[in-house]
């Protein structure tokens, strides 16, 4: 009885190996790459040369595959710098691309389409006098980038 | 046989999922700006030179001070005029409100005639 289950496997074995029909199939592939909108500056902390009309500039890396809006703004609104006492100096914030062309002209909002480059933020300080007070003057400046 | 299809269609829900859920669609820094203005003091008299007249009386010249911190200001209080000839003539010296004024000492009966002149460095320092 056991050997004619044997046969019996061994039977269907023969019978593929000696088919010779083709098969085929299709596969379809699909991909997505996603929204990418990023920003980046080597330093968070910029120094700021504290003389009328002189500019400070630091790269910032920014790279869309999408058109996307890039928005500057202070913490409070106001294009100053202050120290503990209050005391403040007025700047000018802009960025620019590698040829100089201004992105943003002032604080705010601006468009721009797909781009992978290396743009400058430039702050110019003016107003300061001999009586303007001696000591630290920060500011904090939010960049945001995002699609459209 | 269940448990690999459904480990397989968790899988493909995954990959369909992740590329959204890391996408970054937008990006936020934040700079911080950091400025340093130094202390810096300058005095400026409106004139180069006093006419101090005959010297009998005392005569005042403005100044101005610009400083961005608090200073001290230094002036002789007393000097010495000399004529040509070496003749002295003592005097003192206020400031007050951004004026110097110059007070010649009482001329006597035998002091030298002659132009009297004499050099006065005022000096404001930062503290």
């Amino acid at each position: 009885m056991k050997t004619n289950k044997t046969l019996w496997i061994a039977g269907a074995a023969l019978s593929v190996c000696g088919s010779s029909f083709a098969a085929s199939d299709t596969v379809g592939l699909t991909g997505t790459i996603a929204q990418v909108v990023t920003i980046d500056i080597a330093n968070s902390s910029t120094s700021v040369t504290m003389t009328n009309n002189t500019t400070t500039s630091e790269n910032m890396s920014v790279d869309a595959n999408v058109p996307f809006t890039i928005t500057v703004a202070t913490a409070d609104n106001e294009l100053t710098m202050a120290n503990g006492a209050g005391d403040e100096v007025t700047y000018a914030f802009s960025v620019k691309d590698a040829s100089s062309n201004e992105i943003l002209a002032s604080l705010g909002s601006a468009n721009h389409n797909e781009v992978d480059a290396t743009w400058t933020y430039n702050v110019t300080p003016s107003g300061i006098d001999g009586s303007t007070d001696a000591g630290t003057y920060t500011d904090t400046v939010t960049v945001t980038v995002a699609a459209q | 046989m269940f448990r690999i299809r459904l480990f397989s269609t968790l899988c493909v829900a995954i990959l369909a999922v992740l590329p959204r859920t890391y996408a970054a669609s937008s990006e936020t820094i934040i700079l911080q700006l950091i400025g340093t203005i130094s202390k810096s003091v300058s005095i400026v008299f409106d004139s180069s030179t006093i006419d101090l007249g005959d010297l009998t009386q005392h005569t005042a010249v403005d100044f101005t001070i610009v400083s961005n911190t608090e200073y001290i200001i230094t002036t002789p209080t007393t000097g010495i005029l000399t004529n040509e000839y070496g003749g002295t003539l003592g005097f003192t010296t206020a400031t007050n409100n951004g004026k110097l004024t110059i007070t010649p000492n009482t001329i006597g009966p035998d002091q030298p005639l002659g132009t009297y002149s004499a050099n006065i460095e005022v000096t404001i320092s930062a503290i």
